[in-house]
């Protein structure tokens, strides 16, 4: 999600925009043949909620392809100097682990500011930390309209030209502020909005393919496609966190909205309605906790939900004054979307009802339908995903949304019945990993009334009591499809039953010399730290260390090493051409404050930084692989993805510690904390437990990978005639590792 | 693939065996079909040395089928002949799994085994008594032998599996007339993987002096037959490309799909591709010639090249439906909740296919009760082929005929219209072959109804009478 790549180019847009409208052609043509031939006379409920839901889907697609017709991409604007600026938090229950990462990061944020915590929970600890962190705590006596009451607290108590506003749990990488003050130049703009990104990629809304390296998430959509498509009709909206707000423009509507409790999107509607202006600004400078659950996924989307209903009741964006017509529209679009909790709940009945009863929702289901559905449905699926450039991934949006189809149906009975929507409820972040099996039930029983619903068609089928075999077929495979999007979603949920760990561990290469502890004659062994959290690591040391085992682990970070003791908690091993590999994790004990702390800062400022650098969340749309790939894309030749602890041989000691990442027949690409200029010569020992093995060769490529603060290089390095033959082996064993890390 | 100690070769023998029992627990399924009728007929002449100038004619061919058809009668009767197809259709199920495995790997070609034994076509012409398992048989050992050639480690046993392969070819050629419409596909194919030299050496050349010997010294004049035959079938049942095209495509839609779903396999769509290709030429014929005549039987030979890539589109469809799931057992979930649902249509279809031709089984009971030896029966199709073959072995004097021929003599001058004690009048083919109602005054005026019988068949009823003389 940065703005630095260059994704599209003219030919691929215009052949997307000319999709989009033939798209549109033969939607209105299937519709129109529906609804004038296909409609069952002897079902005409179920004709018609079939159809509606069908409409339903057209016109939230009709919206889509206006909403994304030409996404805007922002570089940033030169810093405006000597602007004063308040960063908000606004807390309620989030634990003082997450607040003391997201105030460490904003007390390194480059420009002058001042920190605030707006604590909703009057907290003493929040407090106690504020004084430690030197950061001003504020916390008001009644906590009226929830989060923006706090926020409108926190403008009363604040004086500054600008307020940055964070979640608790995001945290700001330090040239935050810098990157984006720019904007405000044009007074007209009342805020600047960016993506909220998250570092817990295996929450419950994020799929990752270590092996591609692709990382897909559930709001990458609407913050890589749609948020840029909203700035181009001046319609992005803020969205809660991870923005700047101007003063004037909170203050020329009266201070955060109360209306809605999704005061992010009403007070948007309120800034655009007044004539301001919205920047949104594609770049990740903040880091937060996804959902980690469904229970929270859940929590989330309902108060999302409920809001939508509210201000679609209260100040509905297309009924109110000072909106441009693109904004109406986008704004509509933004808050139609729980209804489709009833367009899914029609899609998943409609197949069982088909094959237990044998009623149809049309009159005849046969070739001449097909002949009409498949290239409409072909055009759809082909016309979204060009439209969403790359950030779509159908089968995992069908998945969320059978995952929310009941939350959105329970969203619009708690603003008929709004006793409970009043209540604003935090989402749970970080420490929440239950199952909640009450969310779970409406997926259990689409996946098993669909498998059920099969099984008794097709034994009706073979004892000759029906004939209508299409029907059967058809439904057969839609039944299917759908209890695969309820079984994933089970099955994704249920996942967490089985993690042990409660935190995230950011993936990442450190190389690590460890021993273990209690030793008369202590021996120091290379190893890669592979992923880490503040509170333990997962290390790849060739050779075995049982479970229970105290290790003294010197972790070589950028700019520092860091002593940690720990124990071995947890151990997988397998063997890689007679080399004993094995996965530790280790947790730690008895760490000071200071290095845990330590430990976050480089975390959050590099590691995840680094990593989501390498990971794509986009994936190449047939357009673009069409047309763009000799232009913006390269091919590599197979490299085995892998960790292997290397010292480099030079004069200088502090230098000699690296890791290569991946492994070819001809070169490698190897990680150090010292720049080597292109061209240089190289001399390396790989470290195999007790052995080395020597390899030469020459820098061809070198890109800076950390950040200023903890600098790291990326080094291509091409092998010399006498390393070549070592390379087999080698390549051999990582790529065992590889697969072994990445399993 | 492996579950437990069980392997691919484990699943497989177990498939062959369930195929082996439900095809022999139900070989009585329907009373003898017309061309079975003919071919045990041939057969036995054609072992006893009789000459049967008229034998290709109505058979397509002579060879190879009929003789293993009359073998199987002199063993069980019309079961006997039945079940030797049965032992083919096995073959011919490894054969598909060993191409799959050559093409693909073990699992594929396990499933690729289950698509072609779950089929309702395959069920069903493995216990019909008809030269098409053995032609499809011979057609898939081919491919076979042509893959086996391309990956043979050395110039020889290239050579050696290329000339194998043109063998099979040639035998497929001869066991029904309509197989060398495969050879253009499969010359093109070879010369793809071969260099042109050994192409024309080792496969194009020994099939062409194969074909020409056997149309030189064929006993019966294939090209007349053939010629007979094309005539008739274009006169008698043409139909509309898109009544053919659902006819067709009504029992290989299946594999089809899937097939098609294959193309999109990640790492050997392309294979698909190719495979679909070649499952082209007999669609392709028929619908060049609009001839319906036998399109149910002969998708088998499109079948055989599509399970492979079928194979792959149901790992495709178990991947898509299992949405990335990390755990393997979702996606073996799906494929086998496919593979349930494509065995319950196979069966389905089986016995549609089973009684797509009337059960005449009434009829010929009660020619027995009311029958004598020395006896004339006049048929209204297939020169009472079915009653001569079915009760033979009761009276066997017995004289039938065409009802067309009533008003004419038989060879001692005699007319036939003295002789005729019984006519049967059983329109099959949706009334197609020719129709009693064409003699309905002649058989008014000298013969009574003495039944009819209600046959009930997949596509509706039909009302067979007999009439006896007054």
């Amino acid at each position: 999600m940065t703005s630095s790549n260059k994704t599209t180019d003219k030919t691929t847009e215009r052949t997307r925009h000319i999709i989009a409208i033939v798209s549109v052609i033969v939607t209105l043509i299937y519709l129109h043949w529906r609804v004038t031939e296909t409609f069952n006379p002897n079902a005409l409920f179920f004709s018609w909620a079939l159809y509606g839901a069908e409409v339903f889907g057209a016109i939230t697609t009709f919206l889509f392809y206006f909403t994304v017709w030409k996404p805007l991409t922002r570089e940033a604007l030169p810093i405006l100097p000597n602007r004063t600026v308040d960063v908000f938090i606004p807390t309620k229950g989030e634990s003082v682990h997450i607040l003391r990462k997201t105030l460490l990061a904003c007390n390194k944020l480059k420009y002058p500011h001042r920190t605030l915590i707006l604590d909703d929970g009057n907290r003493p600890e929040v407090k106690a930390l504020c004084e430690e962190l030197k950061c001003i705590y504020l916390a008001r006596e009644t906590h009226k309209h929830a989060k923006a009451g706090n926020l409108n607290f926190g403008l009363k108590n604040s004086t500054a030209e600008f307020v940055a506003i964070f979640d608790a749990d995001h945290v700001p990488l330090p040239n935050f502020i810098d990157r984006l003050i720019g904007y405000f130049k044009d007074e007209k703009v009342a805020f600047v909005q960016i993506p909220q990104e998250f570092y817990n990629i295996d929450s419950f809304q994020h799929r990752v393919d270590s092996k591609k390296k692709i990382i897909w998430g559930e709001q990458y959509l609407f913050f890589s496609a749609i948020q840029p498509g909203k700035d181009y009709w001046n319609a992005a909206y803020f969205v809660g966190s991870c923005a700047i707000l101007r003063r004037r423009a909170l203050d020329d509507i009266g201070g955060f909205a109360t209306g809605s409790i999704t005061e992010d999107m009403l007070t948007s509607i309120l800034l655009h309605a007044k004539g301001w202006a919205s920047v949104y600004h594609n770049e990740n400078l903040a880091y937060g906790i996804a959902a980690e659950s469904l229970k929270p996924f859940h929590v989330q989307r309902q108060r999302w939900g409920i809001g939508s209903w509210q201000i679609f009741v209260r100040a509905n964006p297309l009924l109110m004054r000072g909106l441009t017509i693109p904004q109406r529209i986008t704004y509509f679009s933004s808050m139609i979307y729980p209804l489709e909790g009833f367009q899914k709940i029609i899609f998943y009945v409609t197949p069982p009802i088909a094959l237990v009863t044998g009623v149809l929702p049309m009159r005849s289901l046969d070739i001449n339908y097909l002949i009409h559905f498949i290239p409409y449905f072909a055009i759809s699926i082909f016309g979204f995903n060009e439209m969403a450039r790359g950030f779509g991934g159908q089968i995992m949006l069908e998945q969320y949304s059978m995952g929310k189809f009941v939350t959105y149906l329970k969203t619009l009975g708690m603003v008929l019945f709004p006793k409970k929507s009043k209540e604003f409820k935090v989402t749970p972040k970080g420490e929440d990993s239950s199952v909640p099996h009450g969310l779970i039930v409406p997926q259990i029983a689409v996946f098993l009334i669909s498998i059920m619903t099969i099984v008794w068609a097709l034994v009706e089928l073979l004892l000759g009591m029906r004939k209508d075999d299409f029907v059967v077929a058809v439904n057969c495979f839609w039944a299917m499809f759908n209890s695969g999007l309820a079984l994933a979603i089970i099955q994704h949920d249920y996942k967490k039953l089985f993690q042990r760990r409660t935190r995230y561990r950011v993936p990442d290469t450190i190389p690590v010399i460890f021993k273990l502890t209690n030793m008369e004659k202590p021996i120091w062994f290379c190893a890669v730290a592979d992923d880490i959290t503040e509170e333990g690591l997962s290390l790849l040391v060739i050779g075995q260390v049982p479970i229970g085992r105290f290790l003294e682990v010197n972790l070589m970070l950028p700019t520092k090493t860091l002593r940690v003791t720990g124990e071995v908690v947890q151990q997988r091993s397998i063997t890689a051409d007679n080399y004993p590999v094995s996965k530790l994790g280790i947790r730690y004990e008895e760490v000071s404050q200071d290095i845990k702390d330590e430990l976050s800062r480089y975390l959050h400022e590099s590691a995840v930084s680094k990593f989501m650098r390498e990971y794509s969340t986009k994936y190449r749309t047939y357009l673009e692989r069409r047309f763009m790939t000799k232009k913006y894309f390269h091919e590599r030749a197979y490299r085995a993805l892998t960790y292997f602890p290397v010292i480099v041989n030079t004069d200088n000691t502090n230098q000699k510690y690296a890791v290569i990442k991946d492994i070819s027949e001809t070169g490698i690409l190897l990680t150090t904390r010292v720049l080597f200029a292109t061209g240089s010569d190289i001399d390396m020992d790989v470290i195999l437990g007790r052995e080395k093995i020597n390899l030469k060769g020459v820098i061809v490529r070198d890109l800076a990978h950390g950040t200023e603060n903890y600098p790291e290089f990326l080094l291509g390095v091409h092998f010399d005639e006498s390393s070549l033959n070592k390379v087999t082996q080698l390549l051999s064993i990582g790529d065992k590792i590889g697969s072994f890390v990445l399993k | 693939m492996k579950v437990g100690r069980l392997t691919n070769r484990h699943f497989l023998w177990i498939l062959l065996l369930y195929s082996f029992t439900i095809s022999i627990l139900n070989l009585d399924y329907n009373s003898v079909f017309f061309d079975e009728a003919y071919h045990i007929i041939i057969g036995h002449q054609v072992l006893n040395g009789q000459y049967c100038p008229a034998c290709p004619y109505t058979t397509g061919t002579v060879l190879i089928h009929p003789i293993i058809a009359a073998i199987g009668d002199s063993f069980g009767g019309l079961y006997g002949a039945r079940a030797m197809n049965i032992f083919i259709a096995l073959g011919l199920t490894v054969i598909i799994y060993l191409t799959t495995l050559r093409l693909f790997d073990g699992k594929y070609g396990l499933i690729a085994a289950l698509l072609f034994m779950f089929s309702g076509t395959t069920l069903y012409l493995a216990k019909l008594a008809t030269y098409d398992m053995i032609a499809a048989f011979f057609l898939a050992l081919s491919f076979y032998l042509i893959l086996r050639s391309e990956q043979a480690p050395s110039s020889l046993h290239k050579n050696l599996w290329l000339f194998a392969a043109s063998l099979a070819l040639f035998l497929t050629s001869v066991t029904k007339y309509l197989m060398p419409v495969f050879i253009p596909a499969l010359l093109l194919y070879v010369l793809w993987k071969h260099k042109i030299i050994r192409t024309s050496l080792f496969f194009l050349m020994p099939l062409s002096i194969c074909l020409l010997l056997y149309a030189y010294f064929a006993l019966y004049p294939a090209k007349a037959a053939l010629t007979e035959h094309v005539t008739y079938v274009s006169a008698a049942s043409r139909l509309p490309l898109k009544t053919l095209s659902n006819w067709a495509f009504r029992w290989i839609a299946m594999p089809y799909l899937l097939a098609i779903f294959g193309t999109f396999h990640r790492e050997k769509g392309k294979t698909a591709i190719l495979l679909i290709a070649l499952s082209t030429p007999m669609l392709i014929l028929h619908f060049v010639t609009g001839a319906e005549q036998s399109v149910n039987k002969n998708v088998i030979f499109s079948i055989i090249f599509l399970c492979p890539a079928a194979a792959l589109g149901i790992d495709h469809i178990g991947e898509l439906f299992s949405m990335k799931s990390p755990s393997p057992w979702v996606k073996y979930l799906f494929s086998i909740i496919m593979l349930v649902v494509i065995w319950v249509y196979g069966l389905h279809d089986l016995k549609w296919l089973e009684k797509q031709y009337p059960d005449f089984s009434p009829v010929v009971e009660f020619l027995k009760e009311k029958g004598f030896n020395g006896m004339t029966v006049a048929t209204n199709g297939f020169e009472g082929v079915i009653y001569s073959y079915s009760l033979d072995e009761y009276f066997p004097n017995a004289e039938y005929i065409h009802l067309y021929f009533i008003n004419k003599n038989d060879d001692s001058g005699r007319p036939y219209s003295d002789k005729v004690d019984f006519i049967v009048c059983d329109d099959r083919f949706y009334g197609k072959q020719y129709p009693c109602n064409k003699k309905e005054y002649y058989i008014e005026n000298n013969y009574t109804l003495l039944k009819t019988f209600p046959v009930t068949l997949s596509w509706g009823v039909i009302y067979p009478k007999i009439f006896g003389r007054r």
